[in-house]
């Protein structure tokens, strides 16, 4: 469909790590040219690499993300333009009246540039942000993955992410409150969303006194918070066939000013929806050299809305199979045992079919849907899941 | 034996003939050359729109085309999934100036570089990575530190192989568009201009200069290619900034999914947007631009076939010079059994070889003509039409083959005449008893030729009446060919009765030298019909050609009279380019109005619109200040009535050739897509305007605001108050403006004499061609003299054994020249004249829809004669002389 | 390609004033050449012509030119009219060529013309005569300026024998009417035989001076 054929060396884009610094965008930079062609990477990153690191500044332009910060909703759905980088992703597990199963996944990213913000300029096409999205299906039944893209910069409305309310789009691909719902809508070439999502438990910020950190350094970290479990209903297009689902979705929306850090490789994030209630959000950055960072961490979800932080010593990720790509060359990781000893978890999360990776002009990087069982306190349960791998494409 | 003849006789004879030779090579040379050099300017011209317009589409299917107004950027949210649309990409053009006045202009086009690949490709150098690491350059602000200490963190991270080194060079150099004022340019401008990265580049526009800092060079690929290479591109940010055109694009190209058909997805996207704009296909540009051009060229095609005539006629002249003198050996051949067909073999292929070698030198002179008829052209293009640079030439190896084929063809064609004549050599020479031959018999066709000719002219007027009606410069073309091929066939009857009127009074004052004249005319007329004839036909063209360029220069002239009127004018120097956006701000024309000594100004608007296949002009200007001041020139009806009604109920005027080539009247409407929408309206008035041949719909300011949604201004008129010093005003409102070489203030004069010179140079090829034309002609007088003393060898020795001395026998020579001289010109005065009318009443009519008030100037045909006379007289002078030197004993030998 | 061909060699001939000499010779013996020589329609690479005592080399084109025009009369086997001018026309060329009115040639002429006994053709075009009327017109020609000398190269070339006596006699009466030098050239003796004084010549050189005078 979509994947690209040849590419060399591409990056993964770090979900929650720091997307403007060049250098560290997966700790590769990320222009490293695909084929000869150097226009792809060229033109469509160049906005990123705009984004140049602030640590030589004195006094940093965009917000800093520090412990203490207030969290309100509505409020914190909406945008935050006075912090760098933010996106809204939304993963989610439907199925048909017709019982097929479906993933998606929809993100929307900005990504502010400070030169661009502090110009003064009448045009309406100043890069002051640079917006990109990321749209992908799952046909779980037919095992087909399907994903496209989107990059703009905000023109004169071609993409967008509202400071006052709920408004973040792409040109066709948007994100609308409707009441206490979230609307989504994304739509390419006989394939599209139109959901409904309605969260049945109130947001769950991570980390610790707001803050989700991604390294020692406590310049990196930013606030990022969780609908973990959204009823979602509404409508899905598969080769132009249109049918009605229903299902279950999840949204993370983090924001933050901070670079890549540098000895990051990539992490892996899983996202998990369990049938008894629970929720559970895990993180794991992988340092270059093999070993995971200390800061990793999750969060447990219980059924009544209560939170757990979990740090790194609480929970172990096994992987149990590898999957390597023919596109990008890389291997992930496929299929997992998931341990959180002090929830009583045990868990065993399989992708619901290997091929889910997506490459895009920013990165490659691996978004599948699974499905999730194991024991909670010793009792069966089973799920459904998101799992996020990012920083495996190196080169060849 | 064709073999052998060849062998024997007609090698041999190339050595022998090599001036006859060369005079028929250059003949064919000639014709080839200017045939090439404007087919080249032609489709140079043509390939280079082409190519800049292809290179620029890109992958693009559907163009949307702002025109010179632009489209409001607004428009690319209602483009947003448009099923069938993969992507709208965005451009800001603009055709700033660099340098000083008179310095190249560059295409420079504003993107959105984070799309662009998927329409156009542009590729960087690949070596600036080498050159920046290599030169450690200083380090001036915070960002170029962390961007050196990005590279140099790249460099320790990055990967092994060279691609990765090179991609991360090529973002750096691409990525530093989005600072603002920064600018990529091709290979082929920086190289012409000296220019690298990191040097700064002024951009002149719209009375504003700005810096800009190169950061990257395109190769010469792709869009690179575009306006002959003077091709830059900025991030479309700055491009709004640096061209004052927030708010606006100029073109929206669109790549559409190949799902859809091109016309179902503009169907689509015409659902979206406004009426008014224009979406079209990217092929339906070369078209209307070759529909723009189109007469141009025409004209120019008519030119190069003028110069393959005159090549033939010298080419049949010298062949048949040469077959003369070869008598003796042809009636020699034949005797001995040689059959016609042979004989009338030697000559075609003598013919073809000569040629051969004309096609082949008058292709490459073509070629070396090319170059000027290149610039020629564009420059005429450029101030007539739009803005062209050329800088590459289009050879292909279809017009190398057609221009080779032409010229042998040619050469061979009119070799016919010559070669039945030499294949009609009876096998022995009658040793007549008469001391000359009559060379044919002089009277029995000349009734033929005279039905012929009359058949001729009434096809011609039948022309002529069919193109006054219908818009088809086809016909006017046809008429003149007619009227010509009429006058030639009555030349041998009006020679004829001509000579025998003049006969008489020629005796009387130069005596028997006089007499032998006007017999040796009589007796050979047809040889002498044909030069008559050619010198006829060259002299009609130039007669006509300079009635024409007299009417329309008087024409012209009394339309600046009545059209210029303003005592200043201000624009901007780009004006006089045509197609480019170059404009005043509408401020201006307060700060001008303010200045002591300025009664009023008039603003005057013009642009290029898009009208069925083709483009108009739409022009505004204040009708008040017309009222006042004058300034528009009507066919008819009252000035001030028209103007007042126009304006009061939103009307227009339009131009006469919009009349004639759309057909449209005094109180038809006129539809017209414009930013608000298609609107109509209603034409009051009918003016003449010679300033473009495309048809103008001109409209009061306000209007024209109202509709447009701007209010720029092209040429700024200024009418100063009585008494106030012209010099004063002018530099007190260069003062006020901020003295630039980009602003000029003009006086009316000099904008007067600056329209006329620019049509006075788009005439000059064509008196050039004339000239040339006549020169061969009266080449031919030359020629056909020649002939005529080999013929008559025998009865000059004769005379000259009698007692002529040289002197009459030379006389007898140039009486004779200076009698076809006469002939030619009476006649070529006659066919001129008709030949004017048809060019004025029906060619430039329906080639430009222009109507020209006939301005025949009778003194200057009359002293026309003297001049051709003379030259005629020089013509017969080489004749002369080789008659004069006949040895007697050898002419009066028999065997 | 070799020696160049001698039309005329070791030519040393004297010709009285009034005498009616005949070169009598084969074609290609060079009796042309030499007629030419004397007719001054060329002249000798080596050696002189004297004509009453006057070099033809010392003589201008212009003098040589007026020196044909009245003072030598030619006749040439082939006539020589010119097809589009009248019997008196052709005859009074050469007076017409020396400026004379066209009225005062035509009386000229007549008489010549009435001489030969063609006064009722005198208006007429060549084409209407026969050979042996052009011929006597050619001699009008001749005559009309009354040269002092008169050349003819072959004049009964191209007529019966019968005519050709006629002419011969024509010649030799006008000839001792008017006081005249003939020169004759021809291959024909019985022709020949008219003269005074034959001399002949063989591949460029005169075989038989009988009577040669010393003036």
């Amino acid at each position: 469909m979509n994947k690209r054929s040849k590419s060399s060396c591409s990056f993964a884009v770090p979900r929650r790590m720091k997307i403007n610094n060049k250098v560290y965008f997966g700790n590769k930079p990320i222009f490293l040219k695909i084929n000869k062609k150097i226009k792809y990477s060229t033109y469509a990153l160049f906005a990123l690499l705009l984004i140049l690191p602030e640590t030589a500044m004195p006094e940093p332009f965009f917000r800093q993300v520090l412990p203490g910060y207030q969290y309100a909703f509505p409020k914190d759905h909406f945008s935050h333009p006075d912090f760098q980088t933010e996106w809204w992703y939304y993963t989610g597990h439907l199925k048909s009246e017709d019982g097929r199963r479906y993933g998606y996944e929809l993100t929307f990213f900005r990504t502010g540039i400070e030169s661009q913000r502090k110009r003064q300029s009448g045009s309406a096409w100043v890069m002051r942000d640079v917006y990109f999205s990321h749209f992908a299906i799952t046909d779980e039944n037919k095992k087909e993955f399907h994903f496209w893209e989107k990059i703009n910069r905000k023109g004169p409305g071609l993409a967008g992410a509202e400071e006052g309310r709920l408004e973040v789009w792409n040109e066709g691909w948007r994100l609308d409150a409707a009441g206490d719902s979230h609307h989504i809508r994304a739509k390419k070439r006989g394939f599209g969303i139109d959901l409904l999502l309605t969260p049945a438990k109130p947001p769950v910020i991570h980390g610790e006194n707001g803050i989700s950190r991604k390294s020692r350094d406590p310049v990196h970290a930013s606030h990022y918070y969780s609908l973990t479990r959204i009823e979602t209903r509404g409508e899905i297009l598969i080769y132009g066939k249109p049918s009605d689902v229903k299902g279950i979705s999840w949204m993370d929306h983090e924001f933050f000013s901070h670079q890549t850090p540098e000895g990051l490789e990539g992490w892996d994030w899983f996202s998990i929806q369990l049938d008894n209630q629970t929720e559970i959000m895990l993180y794991q950055l992988r340092l270059k050299g093999g070993n995971i960072d200390p800061v990793s961490s999750g969060t447990f979800i219980g059924p009544d809305g209560e939170t757990r932080h979990i740090t790194s010593s609480g929970f172990s990720i096994l992987p149990l199979n590898i999957w390597k790509s023919k596109e990008s060359g890389a291997e992930y990781p496929s299929g997992w045992r998931i341990d959180i000893p002090g929830q009583g978890l045990s868990l065993r999360v399989i992708p619901s079919f290997k091929e889910q990776e997506l490459i895009t002009r920013e990165a490659t990087y691996w978004e599948g849907s699974c499905s999730v069982s194991g024991n909670y306190n010793g009792i069966p349960v089973t799920g459904v899941g998101y799992t996020e791998l990012t920083g495996y494409a190196g080169s060849f | 034996m064709t073999l052998n003849l060849f062998r024997y006789f007609t090698l041999p004879h190339f050595y022998r003939e090599k001036g006859n030779n060369l005079l028929t090579i250059t003949g064919i040379c000639l014709g080839v050359a200017v045939f090439v050099a404007i087919e080249i300017a032609n489709q140079s011209t043509l390939a280079s729109f082409k190519k800049s317009f292809d290179s620029i589409a890109g992958k693009s299917t559907i163009q949307i085309d702002g025109g010179e107004t632009g489209v409001h950027e607004g428009v690319m949210t209602a483009l947003m999934d448009v099923p069938g649309v993969i992507l709208a990409a965005p451009v800001v053009q603009a055709y700033p100036m660099i340098g000083e006045t008179g310095g190249e202009i560059i295409l420079v086009q504003g993107v959105d570089l984070l799309r662009e690949d998927k329409v156009r490709e542009y590729k960087t150098e690949k070596d600036y990575k080498r050159d920046s690491v290599d030169n450690a350059k200083p380090l001036h602000s915070p960002k170029q530190t962390a961007e050196r200490s990005l590279e140099e963190k790249q460099d320790h991270t990055s990967l092994n192989s060279d691609d990765s080194k090179l991609s991360a060079s090529g973002d750096t150099q691409l990525k530093g568009l989005i600072d603002p004022d920064t600018i990529a340019i091709s290979r082929s401008f920086a190289q012409r201009n000296g220019l690298k990265t990191g040097d700064s580049l002024m951009l002149k526009y719209n009375q504003s200069e700005r810096e800009m800092v190169i950061k990257a060079i395109l190769e010469d690929e792709g869009p690179a290619l575009a306006m002959g290479g003077n091709f830059a591109i900025m991030d479309i940010a700055n491009a709004q900034e640096a061209f004052d055109k927030i708010g606006y694009l100029d073109r929206i190209d669109i790549v559409s999914s190949s799902d859809f058909s091109v016309e179902e997805v503009i169907r689509n996207i015409k659902t979206r947007i406004s009426p008014g704009l224009d979406v079209k296909r990217p092929e339906m540009r070369n078209r209307q631009i070759e529909n723009i051009i189109a007469s141009f060229q025409i004209n120019l095609r008519i030119l190069s076939y003028i110069a393959i005539l005159v090549g033939i006629f010298l080419i049949y002249n010298t062949l048949g010079a040469s077959v003369e003198k070869r008598r003796q050996e042809v009636a020699i051949l034949r005797s001995l059994g040689a059959s016609k067909a042979q004989i009338y073999g030697m000559i075609l292929q003598e013919a073809t070889i000569l040629g051969l070698i004309g096609s082949s030198i008058g292709v490459a002179l073509g070629l070396a003509l090319a170059k000027s008829a290149l610039s020629l052209v564009s420059r005429t293009v450029t101030s007539i039409y739009l803005l062209t640079a050329v800088n590459e030439i289009t050879l292909t190896r279809g017009t190398v083959a057609l221009s080779m084929f032409i010229g042998i063809a040619c050469t061979v064609l009119s070799s016919f005449i010559p070669a039945r004549r030499a294949s009609r050599i009876r096998p022995h020479i009658v040793i007549g008893m008469y001391a000359s031959n009559s060379e044919n018999r002089p009277t029995a066709s000349l009734w033929r030729y005279g039905f012929l000719s009359i058949l001729f002219f009434i096809v011609a007027v039948t022309f002529y009446r069919a193109g006054m009606s219908r818009s088809n410069p086809a016909s006017g073309y046809a008429a003149a060919l007619f009227t010509i091929l009429g006058f030639t066939c009555i030349t041998p009857g009006f020679t004829n009765a001509l000579v025998r009127l003049l006969g008489p009074v020629i005796e009387r004052i130069f005596g028997i030298p006089g007499k032998f004249s006007i017999q040796n005319i009589l007796r050979s007329i047809s040889r002498v019909s044909v030069t008559t004839a050619a010198l006829m036909a060259s002299l009609a063209m130039l007669i006509s050609i300079a009635i024409m360029v007299e009417s329309f220069r008087e024409t012209v002239y009394m339309w600046t009279v009545q059209t210029l009127k303003a005592d200043l004018y201000i624009t901007t120097t780009i004006r006089f380019a045509r197609g480019t956006d170059d404009r005043l701000r509408a401020q201006v024309r307060d700060i001008v109005e303010g200045i002591k000594g300025v009664a009023q100004t008039g603003p005057y608007r013009f642009i290029n619109i898009n009208y069925g296949e083709s483009k108009i002009g739409l022009a505004s200007n204040d009708f008040e200040v017309f009222k006042k001041q004058g300034g528009i020139w009507f066919k008819s009806g009252d000035v001030q009535k028209i103007l007042e009604e126009a304006r009061a109920k939103d009307g227009v005027l339009i131009s006469e050739n919009m009349e004639l080539k759309y057909g449209l009247k005094h109180g038809d409407s006129v539809t017209l897509d414009t930013p608000s929408g298609i609107m109509s309206f209603l034409i009051y008035g009918i003016y003449y305007d010679y300033s473009n041949d495309l048809g103008v719909v001109l409209m009061d300011t306000g209007l024209y605001k109202r509709v447009w949604k701007e209010d720029y201004i092209s040429t700024l008129g200024v009418f100063l108050e009585k008494g106030a010093g012209i010099e004063d005003v002018a530099s007190n409102i260069k003062k006020a403006l901020g003295a630039s070489d980009y602003l000029l203030v003009m006086r009316g004069q000099e904008l007067r004499d600056r329209a006329m010179s620019t049509f006075r140079q788009t005439f000059l090829i064509f008196f050039a061609l004339e000239i040339i034309a006549m020169l061969v002609a009266l080449l031919g007088i030359t020629n056909s003299l020649m002939i005529s003393v080999m013929h008559r060898q025998r009865e000059i020795a004769v005379l000259r054994s009698i007692g002529a001395t040289k002197g009459q026998i030379q006389r007898m020579i140039v009486i004779e020249a200076a009698t076809m001289g006469l002939t030619g010109n009476i006649l070529g005065i006659f066919a001129g004249v008709s030949v004017s009318l048809i060019m004025i009443f029906v060619i430039t009519r329906q080639s430009f829809g222009w109507s020209i008030k006939y301005n025949l100037h009778l003194p200057n045909l009359v002293m026309s004669i003297g001049p051709v006379l003379l030259v005629s007289v020089l013509a017969g002078y080489i004749p002369a002389r080789k008659a004069a030197g006949i040895p007697l004993a050898e002419g009066l030998r028999y065997e | 390609m070799g020696e160049e061909v001698k039309a005329l060699q070791d030519i040393s001939l004297e010709i009285g004033q009034t005498e009616f000499l005949a070169v009598l010779g084969a074609s290609g013996s060079g009796k042309s050449t030499l007629l030419n020589m004397i007719g001054a329609l060329d002249s000798p690479d080596k050696g002189e012509v004297f004509i009453a005592g006057q070099p033809l080399s010392g003589m201008t084109d212009k003098e040589l030119t007026l020196f044909r025009r009245r003072k030598i009369g030619y006749i040439f086997q082939f006539f020589n009219l010119f097809p589009h001018l009248s019997v008196w026309e052709n005859v009074a060329l050469p007076l017409l060529l020396d400026g004379e009115s066209p009225g005062k040639a035509k009386d000229r002429a007549r008489k010549i013309i009435s001489d030969v006994g063609l006064q009722e053709r005198i208006d007429h075009l060549p084409q209407a005569l026969s050979g042996g009327e052009m011929q006597r017109v050619a001699i009008s020609r001749a005559l009309i300026t009354r040269p002092e000398i008169l050349l003819a190269d072959e004049p009964t070339g191209n007529l019966d024998s019968h005519m050709g006596e006629i002419i011969l006699n024509q010649i030799r009466e006008l000839c001792t009417e008017y006081k005249r030098t003939v020169i004759l050239v021809t291959h024909d003796h019985k022709a020949a035989s008219f003269a005074d004084r034959i001399v002949e010549i063989q591949d460029g050189v005169l075989i038989k001076n009988p009577s040669s005078k010393i003036q």
